[in-house]
């Protein structure tokens, strides 16, 4: 689905916020991506959904080199990406319906969109995706009346109502309490096995993280230090990374899988 | 320091423009306000009374009245729709794509063509509101004849002048993220206008929209000056027939609607905002 | 999939669908009663006018001569816009003041103010006496206050100076009054406390709070205030407008070109300079 080769990102303001990422997402996988604050998960997931362009190396998506994408082609791709971020991603004074019927709007005309905004269009898939969501009686509420786990839980509509191929999500739960957290990282865990999508979810919980996903990937200062199974580190090496301490020179190499255990 | 040094000079010539004023266009408060000067108001305020309500006149001004209203109100909703139709090029995030996310590099040639359409876009706001609506009701009279509708297209032009550009910084100031958000699912200019920008913008267009129709009323009340319709027309022949009791059922009637409409402007706020 | 095929919420349609009949309605009545004839503009007679008059405006007018007689009528302009504003704020102040409720009777600095009904009273009629004045003033328009003034006054910037101040004082008194009320009370029950009298509070703790706001607004108002009086001439109280009116009438339309250029540089360049200082302010 995924292949960086030698990817990198310099803002313009000159701040290196990903460097020289090797790394290759198959169709299907679930991948968690663990890292401090500032570690540049944001910065490598709007990569992937191609709203940022890297400025070293090749990303291709798809089997299309990122670089060449624009106009349509990009629409398209972008299509088959859906994003759920940590939050402020629906617009909060347009209806439940609408921000959920905007995953229409890769496909939709500008015709058809604008008439949606009269007389949505469609409906059905819009109450079947909440129904999945459990929130099918907030369908013609305003969003931002609803709480931040039933915002969440909209944009999971949306990404349902759009159907990608991928899922990206952007430290979807950092802003819920950890009961609520389960749940969204189990409903969008569980969406991309039964419907087949690629998932990649940001997380700041380790635990959530060891626990959902098979593949995990660490990020620390632009850097990829860790690519592999849950098990191959140790609480104490996540630990580690968290406090920001660089992971021992081993680390350094770990992009290549299998990778081995860690010396902590 | 150097902030206290501003407004020292600020001050300083703001006071020596005064002073330059005053003694330049002979306006003097105490002969204004000495017993000569009130004795002239004092006359002339007495001749308003009594006001002049013979059914006739009231009838006359009724219709003046109402033609003032609509005036306004087309005017506004002709300025609606001209900046509206404008906001495409005059938005600086809609010119270059509703480019939310970050673009493939354009083309100069793409550049260029962006600029010039923002460039243009905006001058002619510039020009739009930059001509008082009382000129643009001559040059309309000059095209339409006189009546009602050269002021209709007057405040129409005039004031999509003001609301355009008032728009398009509230449409450049939404919050970016859910636009990029629907930009990042494959939404195309239009859509992440229709769906982002203009949802979260709405509020502040529609309260900029009825301001100005509190304006405008003001504005409608005095076109007939020129011959551009409604109750200045009136207003301003009665003063120059010194038909003085007419005056004061005409102002009255002037402050009523004024009263009225921005009413109606606080409670279409208070339901719609 | 077997989806509920869920309403629309009933709360809001009646209401959308009043207030959309009654927008419809009015806009037609309004059509008609403001004579909308969208045809006018496209009859041939109308294009040749405009055709006419647009032929005229090229080259605009530019004789040594003719410039030279713009100078008086833009510097009065200048001035009248100066003057009017200085005075609508010296009017709308005080007033201002008064009709600000959080001064005299409401909010928490009076959670303490006893009285019977005659106190209560006396708090609330200033307010209420200021409210209404302002309410009157900014309602008529500034061009039919030099109507009235020029009648009393003559011809001369003076009416129009007059005009300005009065119109202009009711909005800018309201606006003051709003941002009067808007203040953080904290600091106030701070002065309070120490004993301050009610002029001290407003002088040491609305006023200065609330100044770049109204600082701005003046500044807004000068900015209108100068295009209002560019107009002025058109009831005979001096400025520019005066000379465009003629310049129409004698059908002298390079002038009217060249007027209406002036017109719109000031405009634009006050603009300009408005924003910059606002900048500054805020
Ligand atoms: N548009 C930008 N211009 C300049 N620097 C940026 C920009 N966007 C992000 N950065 C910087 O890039 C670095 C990585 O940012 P990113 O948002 O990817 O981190 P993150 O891992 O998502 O952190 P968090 O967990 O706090 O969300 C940060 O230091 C950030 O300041
Ligand atoms: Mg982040």
């Amino acid at each position: 689905m995924f292949v960086l080769e030698g990817v990198g990102k310099t803002f313009a303001n000159g701040f290196v916020a990903l460097r020289d990422l090797h790394l290759r997402i198959a169709p299907g996988e679930r991948v968690a991506l663990l890292g401090p604050s500032g570690a540049g998960k944001t910065t490598l997931l709007r990569l992937l959904n191609a709203t940022l362009r890297p400025t070293a190396g090749r990303l291709t998506i798809a089997g299309l080199d990122s670089r060449h994408l624009h106009g349509k082609r990009l629409r398209q791709v972008r299509r088959t990406i859906g994003t759920i971020y940590q939050q402020y991603n629906l617009v909060p004074r347009l209806r439940v319906v609408h921000n959920v019927l905007a995953g229409h709007l890769g496909r939709w005309s500008g015709w058809r969109a604008a008439l949606s905004l009269l007389h949505p269009l469609q409906l059905d898939t819009a109450v079947a995706a909440l129904q999945h969501v459990g929130l099918a009686d907030r369908l013609w509420q305003r969003t931002d009346q609803l709480s931040g786990g039933e915002q969440q839980r909209v944009a999971i509509a949306r990404v349902l109502v759009q159907d990608p191929a991928v899922i990206l999500a952007d430290e979807p739960v950092a802003s819920l309490d950890p009961g609520l957290a389960e749940g969204i990282v189990r409903l969008l865990v569980d969406l991309a096995v039964q419907r087949q999508k690629t998932l990649v979810v940001s997380l700041h919980h380790v635990p959530l993280a060891r626990a959902y996903f098979p593949r995990l990937l660490a990020l620390q200062q632009g850097r990829l230090v860790y690519d592999g199974p849950p098990q191959g580190l140790s609480a104490a090496a996540w630990q580690a990374l968290f406090a920001e301490a660089p992971l021992p020179a081993a680390a350094e190499r770990a992009h290549v899988r299998p990778v081995t255990a860690f010396p902590l | 320091m150097r902030r206290h040094g501003w407004s020292l000079l600020l001050g300083l010539s703001l006071g020596a423009l005064t002073v330059w004023s005053l003694l330049d266009t002979g306006l003097s408060l105490p002969a204004l306000l000495g017993a000569e000067g009130r004795r002239q108001m004092a006359l002339f305020v007495q001749r308003l009374f009594p006001p002049d309500l013979s059914p006739a006149l009231l009838r006359q001004v009724g219709q003046r009245a109402l033609e003032t209203l609509a005036v306004s109100f087309l005017g506004t909703l002709l300025a609606v729709g001209l900046a509206a139709g404008l906001l495409g090029g005059a938005t600086r995030t809609l010119v270059q794509g509703a480019a939310f996310a970050e673009a493939v590099p354009r083309g100069k040639l793409r550049r260029l063509g962006q600029a010039l359409a923002y460039g243009s876009a905006r001058a002619l706001l510039t020009l739009f509101r930059a001509v008082p609506e009382l000129i643009w009701a001559l040059l309309f009279i000059l095209v339409v004849g006189l009546g009602p509708f050269a002021g209709v297209l007057a405040l129409g032009v005039h004031t999509a002048g003001v609301l355009g550009r008032l728009f398009a910084e509230v449409l450049e100031n939404v919050d970016r993220r859910p636009c990029e958000a629907l930009q990042a699912l494959g939404a195309s200019r239009l859509q992440v206008f229709l769906y982002g920008m203009l949802p979260q913008a709405l509020p502040e267009l529609l309260s900029f929209a009825l301001y100005r129709w509190e304006v405008n009323i003001r504005a409608a009340a005095i076109l007939g000056f020129v011959g551009a319709g409604g109750l200045g027309q009136q207003l301003f022949v009665a003063l120059n027939l010194f038909l003085h009791q007419q005056l004061l059922t005409l102002i009255a009637a002037t402050l009523g609607l004024v009263i009225l409409v921005d009413a109606c402007s606080a409670l279409l706020r208070r339901l719609l905002v | 999939m077997s989806a509920p095929s869920l309403p629309f919420p009933s709360k809001r349609r009646p209401l959308s669908s009043l207030l959309a009949v009654l927008f419809l309605g009015a806009v037609v009545l309004s059509a008609r009663v403001a004579e909308v004839r969208p045809q006018a503009l496209l009859a041939p007679e109308a294009l040749e006018h405009l055709w006419a008059f647009v032929r005229g405006m090229v080259p605009p007018a530019h004789s040594p001569a003719f410039l030279r007689s713009l100078l008086t009528p833009l510097r009065e302009t200048v001035q009248m816009a100066l003057l009017g504003t200085l005075l609508a704020a010296a009017l709308g102040l005080p007033l201002a003041v008064l009709a600000a409720s959080t001064v005299l009777f409401a909010g928490p600095l009076h959670e303490a103010a006893r009285g019977g009904p005659l106190r209560w009273l006396a708090r609330r009629l200033p307010y209420l006496l200021s409210r209404l004045l302002l309410n009157v003033l900014r309602a008529i328009p500034e061009l039919v206050w030099a109507l009235l003034f020029v009648r009393v006054l003559g011809l001369g910037p003076a009416p129009g100076v007059l005009a300005l101040g009065i119109s202009y004082g009711g909005m800018i008194g309201k606006v003051y009054a709003d941002l009067l009320e808007g203040v953080d009370p904290g600091p106030l029950l701070a002065l309070q406390s120490t004993g301050a009298s009610r002029l001290q509070l407003v002088l040491y703790g609305w006023l200065p709070q609330a100044l770049p706001n109204m600082l701005a607004y003046t500044l807004y108002r000068w900015e209108c205030a100068l295009r209002a009086s560019a107009l002025m001439g058109f009831v005979g109280a001096g400025g520019i407008g005066q000379h465009i009116e003629l310049a129409m009438r004698m059908f002298a339309y390079d002038e009217v070109a060249s007027l209406i250029l002036v017109v719109f540089c000031l405009s634009a360049a006050v603009e300009r300079l408005g924003d910059a200082l606002r900048r500054r302010l805020l």
